[in-house]
């Protein structure tokens, strides 16, 4: 692969993803799955 | 890290009518990027245009019949059960399995079909990969054969994406208003978008990590997005076409759009996980139609969604050694694999249908050749045979195709759908043939299917025989396929005017051919079917009709070569030159290899005077289809000695003897060709005669005939050894002469009245009377001969009137002396004259 790519930081990715993040492939992908488990995680806490 | 590497990429339906005006709004910046700093152009598909038959295509370079990729699904290996095809269809070897025996390491994903996948030396996310249902509390896991090799499920079972993983910012930007849609209703756009656009980000997925995680060497990548939402919503495209519903075109309308947007935004991602020196090509296997021709309601026939398939394609090539920014002509799917083993430096099977695209290379080399990669043992990372125990089934690809329409829903009688299945494989197999000119082995296919029992509509097969018959010329079986057809009652409303024209075209019963087209383009008109009417009025004469049917085709659909090379022909029998210039060069542009453009240009650039030009256009007439254009030679010739006149200031071209020419004597029947056949007998010519027909009192001297003459219609073969030969050839039958070789025609004329009193003591026939039917049409012959003449390069002639060759002979000699190029022995020719012949004179030409 190119050496010379960045790559982007997903932290601050909505858990609504966007067709940007979908167009970026397996990174942003496996970044948003993370950050929806880790969002439902919190709802569930702030539920209980 | 490997060098010289190539990434296919497999758009399905990708068509330039969409990308072009979405490149020129700066919305498909990745693709943009490719045609700036590489090649570019259409794809031609092939018949039937079904995909599974086309990737495979792609794969092997080899057409259907040889690979074994017949349709969309077929009768597993039990024979009990129907299912999609998988890579055990696929009959021959593939690049990757050529790219494997060679130590290559190749990545393989989501292409059509690969499950199960082949242990080939790299990594392998078969079609199955992506098919995850559409139920969250039923999530399916990786099936056995669905990825190799296995360590890889554990790597990328987590990439696949769930259709209710969906949220509104990725359908917002396809669906603005899908706020309005009611999600309850079975039949929302929802749905199949989810499907869809979920299994293609899988698949992009499993790439972009394989793109970054493997070493490779060739990669593919297919995705189905394009076509599978043009199936959907291309009917909502823009403009709105009457009947479709103005609230779902509102709600669908850029849909399609966004579906080239978003695969440009995948296409872009990838292009930055590569290195310089790979080669990436992205292409599509046929087209998808966006206009007027677009089907709203489609027929209930085998595979009918593909009836929207488009014949072009599009291809787009980059890489170190790709020219750049440059229009490439000719391709074809079968072209890719032999390319890309080039590109590998590996030797391309000369049982592989496609050729090489040196075009596309800055630096090229020799492709080099083997006989058969079939034929080479060792191990090419295939399959081990499918056995009964194995037989593979696939229902989720299956709801898909059937969702899509590719497959109809299997009867509950099962063994109806499989006894449908295998007339629709075997239908397909004579279709193949059938695109490939192999006319006879696709009309024996198609009478088998005539002949099994329990077919309930022969209608396909008919109209497939039809066109098989037209193909071969036999204009006789295709009319009586055509009533055969007329007999059968069908639920499927089929148009067949272009059939049934073409067949009373090949007639020649051109008035009814042109009746059926006028009635055609009053029921639906269209671009095609005026451009018919126009190439059925150039045949009749009447270039200014044709110029008009042209322009209607043209105002219709612009982007189409063949309707400009006709209007080119309307304007140069016009004698507007220039015009028919400039629509032979439109139509290059439109399709470079195009002979029939390329001969009109050079016959306008050569009426304008820009002869150097016109021997180019001549050449590349010649050069494109040798077997057809025998005419460009003559036609090389005469330009070749038009320029040296400029040299030289005098006329070469008539008078001079030409190699291997054949003298023709012609004229209406009666009108002194056996006189001049006789003369030139005494002149000292070789005669092509035989003595069949016997003198007699019309013709005291001899008929100086040769009897194949009578059938030049339907054997012209025998020209080869007239060469150096003067053969007599009346006028009718003189628009039979091969264009391939060169004629010098003497052409005997004779007042009508005369000619026509001559034919009626002939045949015992009251001489005093003049039929005016007969007379018209002798007029009518006269003037084609001019235009007949004009048409042919290989054609010089010389008018010789009996009357006055008789009288002034000796000037009539030299014309023809002067024609021949030939010294010839005028005294001996005089003897032949016996002015006691000219009995059948009219008083007009005695007075």
């Amino acid at each position: 692969m190119n050496k010379k790519l960045k790559e982007i930081d997903f932290s601050n990715m909505p858990v609504s993803s966007s067709l940007g993040h979908l167009a970026y492939g397996d990174l942003a992908f496996v970044a948003w799955r993370k950050i929806k488990i880790v969002k439902n995680l919190t709802k569930q806490n702030a539920k209980k | 890290m490997q060098k010289n590497k190539v990434l296919l990429i497999g758009w399905d339906a990708a068509d330039w009518k969409i990308i072009w005006p979405l490149i020129v709004k700066g919305q498909m910046p990745s693709l943009q990027k490719m045609i700036k700093n590489g090649v570019y152009g259409n794809m031609s598909t092939m018949n039937p245009p079904f995909s599974p038959m086309l990737w495979s295509t792609v794969a092997t370079g080899k057409t259907p019949d040889k690979h074994g990729v017949m349709g969309f699904i077929e009768v597993d290996a039990s024979g009990q059960k129907l299912r999609p095809v998988t890579t055990h269809s696929r009959k021959t070897k593939a690049i990757w399995n050529i790219l494997h025996n060679k130590g290559y390491k190749s990545n393989l994903v989501g292409w059509w079909p690969s499950f199960p996948a082949e242990p080939i030396n790299g990594v392998v996310v078969s079609d199955k990969f992506q098919r995850v249902g559409t139920d969250p509390k039923k999530v399916k896991p990786i099936q056995p054969g669905t990825i190799h090799p296995e360590d890889f499920v554990e790597k990328l079972k987590d990439l696949r994406m769930f259709p209710w993983e969906i949220t509104k910012e990725h359908f917002l930007p396809f669906i603005p208003q899908a706020g309005k849609i009611d999600q309850k209703s079975k039949n929302n756009g929802l749905v199949p978008f989810s499907n869809i656009l979920t299994q293609n980000v899988s698949l992009h997925n499993a790439a972009t990590n394989l793109l970054r995680e493997t070493q490779w060497d060739f990669m593919a990548v297919y995705y189905d997005m394009i076509d599978h939402f043009c199936h959907g919503f291309m009917k909502f495209h823009p403009p709105k076409l009457k009947g479709v519903n103005q609230e779902k075109y509102e709600m669908y309308n850029d849909m399609i759009n966004s579906a080239y947007r978003f695969q440009d935004m995948m296409l872009g991602r990838k292009l930055e996980l590569i290195d310089d020196d790979t080669t990436v090509i992205v292409m599509s296997d046929h087209g998808f139609e966006s206009g007027n021709r677009r089907i709203l309601k489609m027929p209930k026939v085998a595979a009918a969604p593909a009836l929207d398939h488009r014949q072009f394609g599009m291809f787009v090539a980059m890489g170190p050694n790709i020219k750049k920014n440059e229009k490439i002509f000719g391709l074809g799917l079968i072209d890719v694999a032999p390319t890309i083993l080039h590109h590998f430096n590996l030797p391309i099977g000369r049982d592989m249908d496609g050729k090489v695209i040196l075009d596309i290379f800055e630096k090229t080399s020799k492709p080099k050749y083997i006989d058969s990669w079939e034929n080479v043992e060792g191990d090419f990372g295939q399959l081990e045979k499918e056995t009964l125990n194995q037989a593979l089934s696939d229902d989720e690809t299956m709801e898909q195709l059937v969702e899509l329409g590719y497959v109809e829903k299997p009867d509950d009688d099962i063994s109806k759908s499989i006894f449908k299945t295998k007339l629709d494989l075997k239908h397909n197999k004579a279709r193949v043939y059938l695109g490939k000119k192999d006319y006879h082995t696709a009309k024996g296919i198609l009478i088998e299917l005539m002949e099994t029992d329990g077919v309930e509509d022969f209608t396909p097969y008919l109209i497939d025989l039809m066109t098989v018959c037209i193909g071969l010329k036999d204009y006789d079986d295709a009319l009586k396929y055509l009533n055969e057809f007329k007999q059968c009652k069908t639920d499927i409303r089929y148009n067949i005017y272009f059939v049934e024209s073409e067949i009373y075209k090949g007639k020649k019963q051109f008035k009814l051919s042109l009746d059926v087209l006028q009635r055609a383009s009053k029921i639906k008109p269209n671009a095609e079917t005026y451009f018919r009417i126009g190439e059925l009025y150039l045949i009749l004469l009447d270039p200014e009709k044709a110029r008009d049917y042209f322009e209607q085709a043209i105002n219709i659909e612009p982007d189409k070569a063949k309707f400009h090379r006709g209007m080119a022909e309307a304007c140069y029998e016009l004698g507007g030159f220039e015009d028919a210039a400039e629509h032979s060069l439109i139509s290059i542009e439109l399709v470079k290899y195009f002979p029939a453009a390329h001969y009109m240009l050079g016959k306008s650039l050569e009426k304008l005077g820009d002869l150097e030009n016109a021997k180019i256009a001549y050449q590349t007439a010649k050069k494109l289809r040798p077997k057809e254009f025998h005419r460009a030679d003559r036609a090389i010739e005469n330009v070749e000695e038009k320029l040296l006149d400029i040299v030289s200031l005098r006329d070469k071209s008539k008078g001079k003897y030409k190699k291997n020419q054949i003298t023709v004597v012609s004229g209406l029947p009666r009108s002194g060709t056996s006189l001049m056949m006789q003369m030139l007998d005494r002149a000292g010519l070789n005669m092509l005669v035989d003595d069949k027909r016997k003198a007699d009192n019309s013709n005291p001297k001899g008929y100086y005939e040769y009897e194949p003459v009578m059938s030049i219609h339907k054997d012209n073969s025998w020209l080869g050894g007239a060469q150096n030969k003067t053969v007599k050839i009346v006028a009718p039958l003189l628009g039979n002469l091969d264009p391939k070789y060169r004629y010098k025609v003497i052409f005997m004329k004779r007042n009508l009245h005369e000619v026509i009193r001559s034919q009626r003591v002939m045949t015992g026939k009251n001489p005093e009377v003049l039929p005016v039917k007969l007379y018209n049409a002798y007029v009518k012959q006269l003037e084609n001969i001019k235009i007949w003449q004009e048409k042919e390069p290989g054609v010089e002639i010389v008018y010789i009137d009996y009357l006055t060759l008789l009288k002034d002979t000796d000037h009539q000699l030299e014309k023809i002396k002067s024609l021949i190029g030939l010294d010839l022995d005028f005294d001996e020719m005089k003897k032949a004259i016996d002015p006691k012949l000219y009995r059948n004179r009219t008083k007009a030409t005695d007075s």
